[in-house]
């Protein structure tokens, strides 16, 4: 029973771990870059919400909406800063590094806005239950189930509508990547809202979930999407939702099982032997000497 | 010279070892957010040898860099096959599993009254060499500085020689630079070896700086910061990393009576200057083109 | 003078070249024309030692080259002008042409140098891009450059992996011309292309590859005779 607690628990978990990967994913997988001012913007996200929620007073759902609204505007100022200018293919590098200098401009206006170390995050208010010998957290089932609608929203996006087509056509090849962004030069916008906007669903989730929020969720949900991602298989979608699921589990089963501070380290030591073992992850994204996905430099 | 002014240009001279060896992973195409773990390394096994065996300084530095060296030579063989993305995350697990490494090491002694000695999240403290020799900041500031200038003229003959050349085909394209004779696997080892030692040198002056390090300082923050001074300062030659300390540092030590503001300022003035220097401020491409232009100079 | 016996070369599990045999003359321009997928690439990338065959022996002019890796074979006088892969784009046009004699010995400077301005006389385009990045380079100047870089090695055999790909016709004319020459002033030439016309303007023998192995080989007139390669590559009968 425990064991099923457990997993239970770490699959909720895991489910919000799948939006930070599929952010990430959005982002790498189209158009072959890493946004590290995404878990900033996430911060950014969520700390506007908390400052603006006493002077609206739209309480938990008010917090919700605010903190996505605030992640996709300050995904919109990255992209247009950080991305944009430098969408050729040898950019990858200078666009992250651009975005490594806004992650420390959001950290600080983030900081002005929540001046306290700590700052309760109020969640959404639904009871726990019992199943059975297992215990439910109500926050999190409904939790569980806004990620579920969310991925399946995306897919509906993905692959009923015209855009949709477009984001895929552009996924499957990256030097079709960099054609069709010039092509359609608000592409790269589309695609930074959309992970944005997962973005602070998730975000929200994780921070009312744990009911408070500090200046180091940035850093540490920027790896979690990461790490999603890598384990899922690179650029994958679907490698991404389940890499989350997975990341989640073994985290909680780790964390039972050998404590908190171990936790860490099991992630980061399974992602490290995923990637010597199998770097095309779980869903075997192929990676040839002579392919250059792999030669591309980040 | 005044004190501040000592330890802000001390404090760039550390970081320049950083930036440098990020560069040199650069060089041969490859993004290392992992260098800080090589500059902990080198801090702690620098600390050891002096602080607690009561080596010489020289042994102890070149114990950290040699230490650096073979971390990352470990890192290099285990990600051989690796490029790319997968090389920079695989990077990270690997200095911050170090890291976890370096927190839970624990063995003090007893010296003179302190202890010393790596002691978990507590780190290492009393590391007393500048104090027993009598080093002013000034004093540090200067053997700090020529360190560098000793690794600068030799990455200066590195640049003249083809070995640079040889690192930049296989950083601009490993398959063709195979097809022109070279190993790309080899010189990815090497590179990502010295860069090792660089950070584990600097890692060691640092520890010998400071008198106290613990493991929450060598953090990623740390690593992509020596990233972002690399390509800032652009990749063209080993001046560039050191100009993009300089410049980083430099700039937010100068809007310092900003305070809070600083971050918000300096974090949009960099993105606004990759805008308009994507390639950093000494490209390979200006580089090449002063080379030329030195070249040709009695045409 | 290059003679290549029963070459079987994998990736993974999959065979791409099954027994490839042929042979190109000294002095000789050789083509080798194929569809998309054949194994043409695979056959450049192992004859010049970046791939490793499974079985089989690439000889050149006696030297036995099987297995040898990329250096060796590039000292021994076999260069390679890759597909899609012509220049090191951040090196400047100088820095590409020394990138080619890096196999020369330091000793062999002042050679060096002198084979520079050589290539410089011979495609004075380069000359006056001299110290731009090569990734700066139209399609036709980086084709170029890219042959010029493979010369700078002194090979005995030039290889060329599908050279007038992705460029306009009055370039492609223009490479093609600077091939005749090179051929004409002793260079022996093994090419991959796509386009037959082209290659049938400069070449002295051709084999068809197709699904990892020969299965044409003949002169010119042979090959405007033959039904197949008359539909799939010259338009028609």
């Amino acid at each position: 029973m425990d064991m099923l607690q457990t997993s239970l628990d770490g699959l909720m978990i895991g489910s919000t771990y799948a939006l930070l990967g599929l952010s990430f994913a959005l982002v790498f997988g189209i158009m072959r870059r890493i946004n590290l001012a995404f878990g900033a913007c996430l911060l950014f996200g969520a700390s506007l919400a908390i400052y603006l929620e006493p002077i609206l007073g739209w309480g938990a759902w008010g917090l919700f909406l605010i903190t996505i609204v605030g992640v996709a505007l300050a995904s919109a100022y990255v992209e247009r800063l950080c991305f944009a200018p430098h969408s050729k293919r040898h950019g990858a590098l200078t666009a992250m590094v651009a975005s490594f200098a806004v992650w420390m401009q959001l950290d600080e206006i983030s900081s002005q806005l929540l001046p306290q170390r700590t700052h309760a995050f109020q969640g959404l208010e639904v009871p726990n239950f019992w199943w059975g010998e297992i215990f439910v957290r109500g926050d999190q089932l409904l939790h569980f189930a806004i990620a579920l609608v969310s991925i399946l929203l995306l897919y509906l996006l993905l692959y009923k509508t015209r855009l949709g087509l477009l984001i895929r056509a552009t996924a499957d090849s990256p030097e079709t990547a960099h054609l069709l962004g010039a092509q359609v030069p608000w592409l790269g916008f589309i695609i930074f809202l959309l992970a944005g906007i997962l973005g602070g669903v998730a975000a929200f989730m994780i921070l009312s979930a744990d009911g408070y929020v500090t200046p180091l969720f940035g850093l540490w949900s920027t790896f979690k999407g990461l790490v999603a991602m890598i384990i899922g298989g690179v650029g994958s979608l679907m490698g991404a939702v389940l890499g989350g699921l997975i990341l989640g589990l073994v985290e909680t089963h780790a964390g039972a099982a050998l404590g908190a501070e171990f936790r860490d380290m099991v992630t980061f030591g399974l992602v490290f032997l995923v990637l010597i073992i199998r770097p095309g992850g779980l869903m075997g994204v192929k990676i040839y000497r002579t392919d250059s996905l792999a030669r591309d430099r980040v | 010279m005044d004190i501040y002014l000592a330890s802000v240009l001390t404090n760039m001279t550390l970081i320049a070892f950083l930036a440098l060896s990020a560069y040199l992973v650069l060089v041969v195409g490859e993004v290392s957010f992992g260098q800080q773990a090589f500059f902990g390394i080198g801090a702690y096994i620098t600390a050891s040898v002096t602080a607690l065996a009561g080596a010489h300084i020289f042994w102890g530095l070149l114990a950290g860099a040699i230490g650096g060296a073979v971390c990352a030579l470990l890192l290099g063989l285990l990600t051989i096959r690796l490029s790319g993305i997968y090389f920079a995350i695989s990077t990270l697990c690997f200095a911050e599993l170090l890291r976890f490494f370096l927190l839970h090491i624990r063995f003090t002694q007893n010296i003179d009254g302190r202890i010393i000695g790596p002691d978990g999240p507590e780190g290492f403290s009393n590391i007393r060499w500048i104090f027993e020799n009598h080093y002013e900041v000034v004093d540090f500031l200067l053997l700090a500085a020529t360190c560098l200038t000793i690794l600068l003229i030799l990455l200066f003959s590195l640049e003249r020689s083809r070995i640079m050349l040889g690192a930049r085909m296989v950083g601009n394209d490993p398959i063709l630079a195979q097809s022109q004779g070279l190993s790309p696997t080899r010189y990815r080892l090497s590179f990502i070896t010295l860069s090792g030692a660089v950070a584990g040198f600097g890692g060691g002056l640092f520890a010998l700086f400071n008198t106290h390090i613990e493991p929450a300082m060598f953090g990623v923050m740390l690593g992509i910061h020596g990233l972002a001074y690399a390509i800032i300062g652009g990749l063209g030659s080993a001046m560039g990393p050191l100009l993009g300390v300089v410049l980083d540092i430099g700039l937010l030590e100068s809007i310092r009576q900003l305070a809070a503001y600083r971050m918000i300022i300096f974090g949009g003035l960099v993105a606004l200057l990759l805008v308009f220097r994507p390639e950093g401020i000494v490209s390979p491409r200006l580089v090449s083109r002063l080379k030329s232009r030195w070249r040709n100079r009695h045409v | 003078m290059l003679s290549v016996n029963n070459l079987v070369t994998s990736y993974g599990l999959i065979k791409a070249l099954k027994g490839v045999s042929l042979e190109a003359k000294k002095g000789a321009v050789t083509c080798i024309l194929g569809p998309n997928g054949a194994g043409k690439t695979t056959l450049m990338f192992t004859l010049a030692g970046i791939l490793t065959p499974d079985t089989g022996t690439v000889n050149l002019l006696d030297q036995n080259l099987t297995g040898l890796g990329a250096p060796k074979i590039l000292r021994k006088g076999l260069a390679l002008v890759p597909e899609n892969r012509l220049v090191f784009a951040d090196l400047s046009v100088y820095e590409n042409l020394l990138a080619g004699a890096f196999t020369q010995s330091r000793a062999m400077a002042t050679q060096v140098s002198d084979d520079i301005e050589k290539m410089y006389d011979r495609f004075p385009i380069l000359k006056d891009r001299h110290d731009q990045p090569a990734g700066n380079l139209s399609g036709g100047e980086q084709q170029m450059l890219a042959l010029a870089r493979a010369l700078m090695s002194r090979p005995s055999i030039l290889l060329m992996d599908e050279p007038s790909v992705g460029l306009s016709p009055i370039i492609v004319d223009e490479i093609f011309a600077i091939i005749k020459q090179l051929n004409e002033d002793g260079m022996s030439i093994l090419l991959v292309e796509q386009n037959a016309t082209k290659a049938l303007q400069v070449a002295d023998y051709f084999y068809l590859l197709d699904q990892g192995k020969v299965t044409f080989s003949g002169t010119p007139d042979q090959v405007k005779d033959d039904d197949i390669i008359k539909r799939a590559y010259l338009g028609g009968g």
